[in-house]
């Protein structure tokens, strides 16, 4: 990583140890808890941020040691975001991404719905939605062939894509119906 | 405890729903063909759709046009086959949280058959649906439809949320057909709780009273009489319609002058006490074809020559042929001797200038030089130390686009504080930059190539976003543009307000602006 970011050396005072599935032990920042809305509550529940409390290990039964180490880089990485606020409606989803989160996600489906899931159980909501970000941009602007390939999508039965209705083998091509003209607007004069 | 394999079925369905709300309708209509659970699951994502227009102008037939609220996307589908157009329009709409802004329904006189045919299959199989549609705007221009069916459609409309109906029936239909029709429209629930009524060639003279709930109307009748011209007077004053509401009747009979007289001046005498504090003055009630201006001949009363240089010029003895022995006043500027311009001075008035107090933002930068840079990374070629800088100061703009309507003060404020702070952090990635002496600094130089760069990085900075988010979205229009990062502007649709920025209109300075652009870009 080229980025050299200041870092706190974890304290018994201000970490916690968690339990992967495969009973590895982690020391975790509290700094860095806080981006996991699981984890925040259960630190708040339990007063784990005062220090006179006593911190039992969190076991962590969902997720395996990998997916743990995967999970802490990129805590460590958006240790000094800004709190994840969810865009609104109207906001239109970028496909742009940082070359950190990139090489970071440059990943095999089945590591990244791995992630996922740990993500979804840490309730880590810029990672969930990063992911899903990133899944869109994969199969955006495809044609259903190349997303069954990409999503490994089995098909039940051949739809014509704009009525939903199934295609007769022996009829003639859905594009006889209905052809899709895109009208995007010519570019201002300046 | 047995563990989900890590496919795609296995996935939790919101995550889904996430991933399919962040694709653009033609990967939505693709992912949608890939198997039946996935045609379900796009079919449970509501889709924001900014207007959606059913047209037959031609032969060729049946348009289904749609364009998207979020990126802006416009898709024109033919629909020669009507089942196949109305299962379209059908599973376009499935979804109950489905939300269009704008309905609307245009068909040339000799295709109104067709259309009675499209929209009866279409109604036909939304009959099991329980849900009404989400339309904000119904607005339907074309000839007669069979007897119910455009009643039907606009009893599908869910009252709620439907704010305007506009009603243009072609002029094929005689007054009887029209009125029949209007007539049961007028009974119906979405008739009833709608903000604005648009009725275009349709008396109403015998049920106007169905007219006057709305915060807005237009409407036609035979005459306008004095009896209907106070009702709609006193909507306006009991009700307190918004700023901006307009009640526009058209008369086919000119207004008699008496008419208009006698209804202001009983408007006047009540409302008097009060007059000042209302809102009247801002609401607009518009009569075509005026009141008649009777038999009158009020030429005499008419003043010719008003013009300054013609009476200057009259009133030298050799040119005034033209205007023998006239009574005609002359000019007051002429009367006294002195241009308009000097008479009407006044002194006291202030000449007002805007001025943008733009201190704090250079206390911040100057905060910003002051301290050392927030990252620091190690590289040996400076230019990749600015490359990664200027990431880091632009990352916090990946997660999405704000769509902004509107460019006002505080739109354009925003835009230079971002962009001259993150200039100036950026700046600090420099290692020159750090290098200059102090001496130097103190003289304020930095400050100083700071003012002189921070724009051309904010504009090449916003052609670059422009470019990153066109190439990952191809189906946008090109009228869109990142005005900065994360702040996405549709030129043709944006509302630039000018006020706080001068008195000139808003046209001639986005002109001006436009004409500066130009000139700058040839």
């Amino acid at each position: 990583m080229s980025c050299e970011e200041p870092t706190t050396s974890p304290t018994p005072e201000n970490n916690i140890t968690v339990v992967s599935s495969d009973g590895k032990e982690f020391l975790l920042d509290l700094k860095l808890t806080e981006q996991s809305e699981t984890l925040a509550r259960l630190i708040s529940n339990f007063e784990y941020d005062r220090t006179d409390v006593k911190k039992d290990p969190v076991p962590l039964g969902n997720i395996t040691s990998a997916q743990m180490q995967k999970i802490i880089e990129w805590l460590q990485h958006h240790r000094y975001y800004p709190k994840w606020e969810q865009n609104d409606i109207h906001y239109s989803t970028s496909f742009t991404f940082e070359t950190w989160v990139e090489e970071y996600l440059n990943i095999p489906n089945n590591e990244m719905f791995e992630l996922l899931n740990a993500a979804n159980y840490l309730n880590i909501p810029r990672l969930f939605s990063t992911i899903c970000r990133i899944m869109a941009s994969r199969i955006t602007g495809k044609s259903a062939e190349q997303i069954r390939t990409v999503l490994n999508i089995k098909t039940d039965v051949k739809n014509d894509v704009y009525t939903g209705i199934p295609i007769q083998e022996d009829s003639s091509s859905s594009e006889d119906g209905m052809s899709e003209i895109s009208l995007s607007p010519s570019p201002p004069p300046i | 405890m047995s563990k989900l394999l890590p496919i795609w079925e296995n996935l939790p369905i919101y995550f889904k729903q996430n991933l399919v709300d962040k694709l653009d309708f033609r990967s939505r209509q693709n992912l949608s063909a890939c198997s039946k659970s996935e045609r379900d699951l796009v079919d449970s994502c509501p889709i924001s759709i900014h207007s959606l227009y059913i047209e037959q102008e031609d032969q060729e037939g049946f348009h289904l046009k749609i364009s998207f609220s979020k990126n802006g996307t416009v898709l024109k589908f033919n629909c020669n086959n009507h089942d196949r157009g109305v299962s379209a329009l059908y599973r376009l709409l499935s979804h109950r949280k489905t939300k269009i802004i704008f309905f609307d329904i245009y068909c040339e006189p000799e295709f109104s058959t067709s259309l009675d045919d499209f929209l009866s299959k279409f109604l036909e199989k939304r009959t099991a649906e329980s849900s009404k549609l989400h339309v904000q705007h119904f607005s339907w221009n074309s000839g007669i439809p069979a007897e119910d069916t455009i009643l039907r459609l606009l009893e599908q409309l869910n009252p709620n949320f439907l704010y305007w109906i506009r009603l243009n029936f072609v002029d094929i239909w005689s007054e009887e057909e029209k009125s029949d029709v209007v007539k049961k429209i007028v009974e119906t629930e979405q008739w009833n709780r709608v903000g604005k009524i648009h009725l275009y060639d349709c008396k109403v003279d015998a049920y106007f009273k169905k007219f006057l709930h709305v915060d807005s109307l237009k409407i036609c009748v035979e005459k306008l009489t004095e009896a209907l011209l106070l009702e709609v007077i006193e909507v306006t004053r009991t009700r307190d319609p918004p700023p901006g509401s307009q009640f526009v009747i058209s008369a086919s009979e000119e207004i008699k002058l008496d008419t208009l007289t006698s209804v202001f001046t009983d408007f006047h005498n009540k409302r008097v006490p009060n007059a000042k504090n209302s809102d009247f003055a801002n609401k607009r009630i518009q009569m075509s074809r005026y009141y008649n201006m009777g038999e009158s001949n009020r030429s005499n009363d008419f003043q010719y020559n008003r013009d300054g240089l013609n009476s200057l010029v009259s009133s030298k003895k050799q040119f005034c042929t033209t205007v023998p022995n006239s009574n005609i006043p002359q000019t007051l500027e002429c009367f006294v001797g002195r241009p308009e311009m000097v008479l009407f001075w006044d002194a006291d008035k202030p000449t007002r200038k805007s001025f943008i107090d733009v201190n704090s933002l250079v206390e911040e930068a100057s905060r910003i030089f002051s301290k050392p840079a927030e990252s620091v990374y190690i590289s040996n070629s400076c230019l990749h130390r600015l490359s990664i800088g200027m990431k880091e100061a632009t990352k916090k703009n990946y997660e999405g686009f704000e769509s902004i309507c509107k460019i006002n003060q505080k739109v354009v404020s925003e835009t230079w504080q971002y962009y001259f702070l993150t200039v100036a952090k950026w700046l600090m990635h420099f290692e020159e930059f750090q290098k200059l002496d102090d001496e130097v600094k103190k003289r304020g130089f930095q400050l100083k190539i700071l003012e002189s760069a921070w724009h051309i990085w904010a504009t090449l900075d916003r052609h670059s976003a422009t470019a990153a988010y066109r190439r990952n979205n191809p189906n946008a229009p090109k009228s869109q543009i990142l005005s900065r990062r994360g702040v996405l502007v549709d030129l043709k649709k944006v509302h630039f307000d000018s006020t706080w920025l001068s008195d000139y209109p808003a046209r001639e300075i986005a002109y001006s602006i436009k004409l500066k652009l130009h000139t700058t870009r040839t």
